[in-house]
């Protein structure tokens, strides 16, 4: 079919014999890999979807915004499984991603050149450490600690405060919220971490030369063109952070409580979905009611998931966008002054 | 050359070694039998599984070698299923069954006794805290919050107790424990029995009180499993909890005594003894059984003396009829063993064997076990 002939001196090639046997293979099959994926993606929305029918028939899509027990089922409402996923992760990107960023920071602007390669290497080695022993980490050392010093302090302190000090009532002894989230925001470091490097990495150097020119010093330069510059970049980091975030389980289902209560306190105990779908699935073999809420939950997991990925890109895009029109509109000295605005 | 000849030498000797430990190993310490036994099927109950899995293997290692049984679990719910539909050659329950349940020629042999402990960890308060029943239910149906509360305080006058919320943890699994537990709170407590969530909750597939998975108050610590719920109170200060009785035992944990109390119009009055968990204190209990085993039969609150009030029977169902000689043959030999010479290896899991006066009930109805109408007999070295 395609056959390769050697080339005529001095004749544009043709096309088809230019297509090679190997470029024909690995074409297709790259293309059959993406398709395999993307196929496979709606495979399981598919299966999720179908699975949740019967929950849905017969509790209807009241049962996710339920918070206690829906009696005439005895089922337990799936909005503190929601909540409990949507504050944990919440915590950990409050936590992770400043800290990640000025980790990052750290590393490429302020960091003597001799340990810069240690210290990015023992970053990322936080993210070759397995969930699970990051669960026994804080079943064992953080939860006591967090129960006997930070949270008595926190209480104390932030306690008092009208409004937010909501946020830190109740007995802090315990599994809590709170430890949950800590946990997830040391388990996203590395990753947010490792690619916002990358990301100020890639700041054009006459930029940030144009602007020491200008006088800046380092804070300025850092806040008024690095950080503005690489915002796309460190969005789409923290949407990754995030999406580990929102799948840990065991890490999770050790220090969290398990107990499907919504409160204001962080101090309360919570739960997660997908600690939920890992504590409960092996209850629901033979009930096929329960088996299919577990599958409607799984569901609400991806749709959250990708949407917030979704989000995240139409973000990046928006920020990409006007980061264009400003640099092709100005000088370097104009695009620093309208950035550090 | 004399490389390898060494090798080879040290080779013949290893296999050498070797073959003469497995050819000494079955004959020296056992009481063998001349029946040699068959292998044999079982499944149900997880509540005693621990310790029929260690008498399993003890009876075949020592007393039938071709006694292979295997042992599958699954709850009880799946045993009685299985024993019924005969796809097992005994089956395992921790409840008696039902009068729906029972069928004709279907023995209930009581085998070991288990026990549900209070475990907790207040830092100055020592093991054995004395706790009546209505303190126990308050406490887990959070009512009762702080630990300085008068419903414990009165009991324990010469202990400190901290002005400190009790941080409750509790299974989050559908657990033999919790139905222990909650049927003992279930007959001292009539508020317990009254909460919905609690005493009062029933499973919407068989309309039947569904105790085995329980919705706690929203400030309790919910784990999987005895061992999780163990290790979440011993790291937490404060904390309150049940714990099964061989965990706790193997685990040095710091457990409550509980009363016998008397059951009257409006609660349950504690008596004057208040009792530790033991081997034997739940023995005790045990002796508190009444046959014939019937579906309300149970020892929670045992008026025996000194019998620790949440303790519990296990059963292992058996048909009196058996097809199979040998199989017959075995599950007497296996029976009679473990309630005989098997208690060593009982006590030895932290599990409470049965007092004699029940033992012998149980020979009893081991007697009618038979195979094409000749009752069989235990073989001897098995008594």
């Amino acid at each position: 079919m395609i056959r390769s002939t050697p080339a005529e001196v001095g004749a544009p090639l043709s096309r088809r014999k230019r297509a090679r046997l190997g470029d024909f293979i690995a074409s297709k099959a790259t293309g059959i890999a993406a398709l395999a994926l993307v196929a496979l993606l709606v495979a399981f929305l598919i299966n999720f979807a179908l699975g949740s029918r019967e929950g849905l028939r017969v509790l209807g899509f009241r049962y996710l915004w339920t918070t206690g027990i829906i009696a005439k089922f005895s089922v337990q409402g799936a909005f503190p499984y929601i909540f409990g996923t949507l504050v944990t992760s919440a915590i950990a990107l409050i936590l992770g991603v400043p800290v990640a960023v000025g980790l990052a920071l750290f590393v490429t602007e302020v960091c003597p050149r001799r340990i810069r390669a240690a210290v990015a290497t023992l970053s990322d080695m936080l993210a070759a450490i397995p969930s699970v022993v990051y669960g026994m980490w804080g079943f064992f050392v953080l939860t006591p600690w967090m129960d006997a010093t930070l949270e008595p302090w926190l209480h104390k302190v932030l306690g008092p405060i009208p409004g937010f000090g909501r946020l830190f009532q109740g007995n802090t002894f315990g599994s809590d919220i709170l430890t949950a989230g800590v946990i997830l925001s040391i388990m996203i470091l590395p990753i947010v971490t490792s690619i916002s490097r990358e990301i100020l990495s890639a700041v054009p150097r006459e930029l940030r030369d144009g602007a020491y020119a200008l006088g800046a010093t380092r804070y300025e330069v850092i806040r008024g063109v690095t950080l503005p510059f690489s915002r796309a970049g460190i969005v789409g980091a923290s949407m990754l952070g995030l999406g580990r975030a929102l799948g840990e389980t065991i890490a999770v289902i050790m220090v969290i409580g398990n107990n499907a209560s919504v409160q204001a306190s962080l101090f309360g105990k919570g739960y997660t979905i997908p600690s939920f779908i890992a504590g409960s699935f092996g209850e629901s073999g033979t009930n096929g009611l329960d088996r299919s809420l577990l599958t409607l939950m799984a569901l609400i997991l991806v749709v959250i998931s990708l949407g917030f990925a979704a989000l995240a890109r139409l973000f990046v895009r928006r920020i990409n966008q006007r980061a264009r029109i400003a640099f092709d509109t100005g000088s370097a000295r104009s695009a620093w002054m309208s950035r550090s605005r | 050359m004399r490389r390898v000849k060494a090798v080879h030498l040290i080779a013949g000797l290893v296999v050498i070694a070797l073959a003469g430990a497995a050819c000494s190993s079955k004959s020296n310490t056992n009481t063998n039998t001349a029946f040699k036994g068959v292998a044999m099927t079982g499944s149900g109950a997880t509540f005693p599984q621990p310790v029929y899995e260690a008498l399993f293997k003890t009876f075949h290692d020592t007393v039938e070698s071709g006694a292979q049984i295997t042992y599958g679990g699954g709850g009880s719910g799946k045993g009685i299923s299985d024993i019924q539909a005969k796809a097992v050659d005994f089956g395992a329950s921790d409840q008696p069954l039902s009068a729906k349940d029972q069928r004709p020629g279907l023995l209930e042999i009581p085998t070991v006794l288990g026990a549900v402990t209070v475990a907790y960890n207040v830092p100055g308060v020592p093991t054995g805290l004395k706790l009546t029943p209505d303190a126990i239910a308050g406490i887990f149906e959070g009512k009762i919050t702080s630990w300085d509360d008068p419903a414990i305080k009165t009991q324990n006058p010469g202990t400190t107790l901290p002005h400190q919320a009790i941080a409750g943890v509790v299974r989050q699994d559908s657990s033999g424990t919790t139905f222990v537990f909650a049927s003992y709170l279930n007959k001292v407590s009539p508020s317990w029995k009254a909460d919905k969530n609690l005493g009062g909750k029933t499973d919407p597939a068989t309309g039947k009180a569904s105790i085995k998975q329980l919705n706690w108050p929203k400030s309790f610590d919910q784990e999987q499993g005895n061992a999780n719920v163990a290790g979440k109170i011993q790291q937490t200060k404060y904390s309150i909890g049940y714990v099964e009785l061989a965990y706790a035992l193997s685990n040095n944990i710091t457990f409550a005594s509980v009363p016998y109390c008397t059951p009257t119009a409006t609660g349950c009055t504690p008596g004057p003894d208040y009792v530790a968990p033991s081997i034997t204190s739940v023995s005790a209990a045990g002796a508190g059984l009444t046959f014939p085993i019937t579906s309300s039969t149970n020892i929670l609150n045992s008026t025996a003396s000194g019998a620790y009030p949440i303790s519990t029977t296990t059963y292992l169902l058996v048909y009196t009829a058996q097809t199979d000689k040998s199989k017959g043959q075995t599950i007497v030999d296996l029976l009679t063993w473990l309630l005989h010479k098997g208690q060593d290896v009982i006590k030895g899991q932290n599990y409470a064997p049965l007092p004699d006066s029940i033992i012998t009930q149980d020979d009893a109805l081991i007697a009618q076990i038979s195979s094409g109408g000749t009752p069989l007999t235990p073989s001897s070295g098995t008594k």
